[in-house]
Parts: C-alpha cells; structure tokens; sequence
C-alpha cells in the first residue's frame, strides 16, 4: 500500500474529519484532503487525482451514497476505491451500499484498529485483483 | 354507528312498508319510506352532533390548558435553545481534546525517536564526554515534554465536563418530550373518535438515512464484526 496516496476524507463534522485525518497520520498516510459533503467532494474528486475515498453516509445536499452512485457511474472515477465510515447501521443500508460499490463499511464508534485493518484489506483485495 | 341497534318499531314500520308495497299503495309507501328515513337521520345527526361537540371541547381545553400554553411558547423554544448548547458544547469538548491530542503527539514522537537515537550511542560508546551531552540533550527535551503532556491530558480530562452539563439539559428536553407526546396522544385519542382509523405504519426507505441508532432493532446492525459478517455474505 502507497502511504503517500491522495486521499479524500468527506464528513459533515469537522470533528469527525479530524478524528480520521489524524488515524490516516497515525497509520503513516501523509496526503489528506477534505470536504464537507457529497456536492464539494465530486467535483475535488473530478479534478484531484485522488487514490482512496473515506466518506460519511448521512450528509446535507449530497449523501455519501449518492456520492459513491455517482463516482461508479463516471468512467473516469468508477475505479476508485471507497471506504464508508457511518453510523448508518441498517441491515438494508449496508447491503444497499454493497450493491452500489462500496469497498469497505465501518460503522460508528469505531477504532483506530478497525481502521487500519479495513483499509489494509481494501487494498490487499485491490492488488490481488490486479 | 351501524353498531347501534335498530329501534324495534323499525321492524314493524319495515313490515307494514312491504305491505303498502305489494298491495300497491303507493301513498302509504311514502308515507313508511318517510318515517323510516326520519328515524336514521335524526339518530345519524345526534351522533355528529355529539362528536362535533366533543372536538369542540377538546379544542376548547387545548386553548385554555396553560401547560399546553406554556408548552407551546416557552418550553419547546427553549429546548431547541438547550439542544443548541448541547451541539456547542460537545464541538468545544471535540476541539479542546483534539487540539490538547495534536499537541501531545509530536512530543512523544520526538522523545521515542530522541532514546532509540540515544539507545545506538550507548551501543557504539565512543566519545563519552559527547554521550553525556548527548544524554544532557534528551534528558532536558524529556523534562519538557513531559511538561507538555502533563498539560495536555489535564487539558483531555477537562474537557470532559460537558458530558456532566450536556447531560443535564438532555434530561430536561426528555422530560419535556414527555408531556408533549402525552399531549398529542390526548388528541389523537379524540380526533380518533371521529376517524377511528389507525395511523399507517411508515416505510422505512433504506437509502434516506437515519443516524446514529441509538436503540436495539431487528434491522440495525450494532457491531462491526456483524457488518463484515454481512458483507462476506455478499460476497465481500
């Protein structure tokens, strides 16, 4: 795994973005940007060459779900990897999510550990694919 | 209202209607029909008459009912007001732990890489006089930091307080939840009188979201090794 990919951290709260910039720092991750919801996140993303997406689910103007149909419905960002961090926990969220292409689903609270691990295997899984 | 009996002299008036009817008089069978349909309104009318009333009233005592007042115009103003602070102290409490944790990370960074970097001097033991200049150094740097990180988990710690006052004014706003449902059951009971229909189950549309659960149901998923164990068996 590139510890200098780009990555793109999409959560309403800036807290919460904080929280998870500074586990990326904490896990090695050097290049870290961030937006506040789905409508300021696709164009950063259209534009930035990014690697990897973290994104919150329950956002204003555009949810994180609607962020990842749109991202698996542009040719040219269909390939990104994806990681959802929620506290959305319904059954038929996560297989929603699952069937719109998501790569990884944490839910809220969660650890630094599960983090790490999610993000490990998200890439292990990209590679072998490769 | 169907389940109201019919008067018994219905009965008859029906009987002798069906007698005016097959022996063809047909003044008679108006006159029957008449006294028959005269019955089941007036009966029909009483029964509005007393649900309108009883709405009225219920309205009436809403309008008079000064807790409800109160309720309306100073407790539910000041529970968004309450609410408000709970969201502003809980962000305040983030930042301050935060802020404190941001501070306290590279201290500790440079004093784990400052012994390891300390640990390869001892190893090699060439110049002594540098080595204890050396050890001079990072002990200094230790006293410092460690200055630094007593500071900044006081500062964690005090943090914490908005838990004691957050949770105080959320206790309030439950109360006040309170009297305000068992005011709205009080109307629905009677607005439910006069519809006698139960309210429709809402759907739950899977991809509006709905926050953190903060109660056991069926469909919510409360660790993360059931999340994975769902994904798996989608195949991720």
């Amino acid at each position: 795994m590139d510890k200098n990919m780009k990555i793109l951290v999409v959560d309403d709260f800036s807290t919460m973005r904080r929280i998870i910039k500074n586990l990326l720092r904490d896990l090695g991750f050097t290049n870290m940007e961030e937006a506040d919801d789905g409508s300021t996140a696709l164009p950063m993303l259209k534009s930035g060459n990014f690697d990897f997406l973290i994104t919150d689910w329950n956002m204003p103007v555009m949810e994180g779900i609607q962020l990842l149909k749109e991202i698996r419905a542009d040719p040219k960002l269909a390939d990104l990897p994806v990681l959802m961090v929620t506290a959305e926990a319904r059954r038929e969220q996560i297989v929603l999510a699952a069937e719109a292409g998501v790569n990884g689903y944490i839910v809220k609270p969660f650890t630094a550990q599960t983090l790490e691990q999610k993000i490990a295997k998200i890439f292990e899984r990209l590679n072998a694919a490769a | 209202m169907s389940a109201h009996a019919l008067p018994a002299d219905h009965l008859l008036l029906a009987r002798r209607l069906v007698d005016a009817i097959e022996a063809g008089d047909h003044s008679g069978t108006d006159e029957l029909l008449k006294a028959l349909n005269d019955g089941h309104f007036e009966a029909l009318f009483k029964e509005i008459g007393k649900l309108t009333r009883e709405l009225h009233d219920t309205f009436g005592n809403l309008a008079t009912d000064e807790r409800l007042v109160a309720l309306a115009q100073e407790h539910m103003p000041d529970a968004r007001e309450r609410l408000n602070y709970v969201i502003a102290k809980t962000e305040e409490a983030t930042d301050r732990t935060l802020s404190a944790v941001e501070r306290m990370q590279p201290v500790n960074e440079r004093i784990a890489s400052g012994a390891s970097a300390l640990r390869g001097e001892l190893d090699g033991a060439g110049d002594l006089a540098q080595l204890r200049r050396q050890v001079q150094a990072f002990l200094d740097d230790c006293e410092g930091g460690c200055a630094t990180v007593r500071g900044g988990l006081t500062e964690v710690m005090m943090a914490q307080e908005y838990q004691d006052l957050t949770g105080q004014v959320i206790k309030r706003t439950i109360g006040l939840v309170g009297q305000v449902e068992e005011k709205l059951v009080g109307l629905v009971s009677a607005c439910g009188a006069i519809t006698r229909g139960a309210p429709s189950k809402v759907a739950v549309d899977p991809a509006t979201s709905h926050g953190p659960a903060v109660r056991a149901d069926d469909a919510v998923i409360n660790h993360q090794d059931d999340v994975d164990e769902l994904l798996a068996d989608l195949g991720f």
